[in-house]
């Protein structure tokens, strides 16, 4: 956007790295320890299963180690395991690669007149992605 | 005096058939015209004749005859093209490199990265010949050097526990194939 305001739009994301299947969460505030359960609460649903243990594997954002976030993980210690990532390694981040490829995709490089327009470019390569898996495939071949 | 005409019956038109679109496919326009002229002279057609209908000279297509009768598909190929001759002998073509290998800084430069600038102008010195900056870079990939760019290299990173995790921790986490009963 211009005429001197900046306007950033946040967006969680997560990917499962064997079927490229992504998930993403739209907010209008800022994020913190409280939004993010919300936004693993909703993972969860995706990824119930009985006997089925969960790797999540999370980059060290100051809400992903807050202690309510880490009473959450312990709460859910049966089926999921968390790992923080090493500090200031984006490349080890599989999740950097779509935002990179969004980025290329809907925003570099471009003018939108309203914060709609710029959410509808990016839900649109978000379901893209959603849809067509493959494209993003190549992408997360250095984490297999 | 009589024709001659490309020896050849109806199997082998279908063979040069597919062998021009090959050569339309690799860019080899040249062959193809070439191949072109061998079907219509199996086709009985006089040399004059398909000199007329492809536009070339006429002396050519009873070369290319000629050339398919004795060397088959092989005597179309393209030959080798001398072409000009280099400005720099290979002995100096040599020297150039040494004088790269050994880094901008032991030439005297301010600079870590040899620019393709910065070699014509060394050329200039000491060879005494004026080339494009383009050129130049032609002229190195013949010799055998590549374009080197610097990589990202993450400051904050601690690079133990980013070794440890790569090394140790993510291994583990990954999916492992399942065993194949036997």
């Amino acid at each position: 956007m211009s005429k001197g305001q900046r306007n950033s739009q946040k967006i969680f994301g997560a990917i499962e790295l064997y079927s490229g299947k992504f998930l993403y969460k739209h907010k209008e505030e800022n994020f913190n320890a409280e939004t993010y359960i919300e936004f693993l609460e909703e993972l969860q649903k995706h990824y119930y299963k009985r006997k089925n243990r969960i790797y999540l594997i999370q980059d060290n954002a100051s809400y992903h180690k807050k202690p309510e976030t880490y009473d959450w993980f312990t709460e859910n210690r049966k089926y999921r395991e968390v790992f923080n990532l090493p500090p200031y390694c984006p490349d080890l981040n599989s999740t950097e690669r779509i935002w990179h490829y969004t980025r290329m995709q809907a925003t570099h490089n471009r003018h939108y007149d309203s914060k709609d327009a710029l959410c509808n470019a990016l839900f649109l390569t978000f379901r893209t992605i959603q849809k067509n898996p493959n494209l993003i495939h190549g992408l997360l071949m250095p984490f297999f | 005096m009589q024709a001659i005409f490309a020896k050849g019956n109806q199997r082998t038109v279908n063979k040069i058939v597919s062998l021009r679109k090959e050569a339309l496919k690799d860019y080899q326009y040249r062959v193809a015209t070439r191949l072109h002229a061998i079907i219509l002279s199996i086709e009985r057609h006089t040399s004059g004749d398909i000199a007329s209908l492809l536009k070339v000279n006429r002396t050519n297509v009873s070369v290319w005859i000629h050339n398919w009768n004795e060397h088959g598909a092989d005597g179309l190929l393209e030959g080798h093209r001398s072409g000009r001759r280099s400005g720099l002998n290979p002995e100096d073509k040599i020297r150039l490199g040494d004088i790269i290998e050994s880094g901008p800084v032991a030439y005297g430069l301010n600079t870590g990265v040899w620019t393709s600038t910065i070699i014509t102008q060394i050329i200039e010195e000491e060879f005494g010949i004026g080339f494009h900056p383009g050129h130049v870079r032609k002229l190195l990939k013949e010799i055998g050097f590549s374009v080197q760019r610097p990589t990202y290299k993450l400051v904050n990173a601690d690079i133990r526990k980013k070794n440890k995790w790569i090394r140790y921790t993510y291994p583990n986490l990954k999916k492992t194939p399942k065993k194949k009963r036997r």
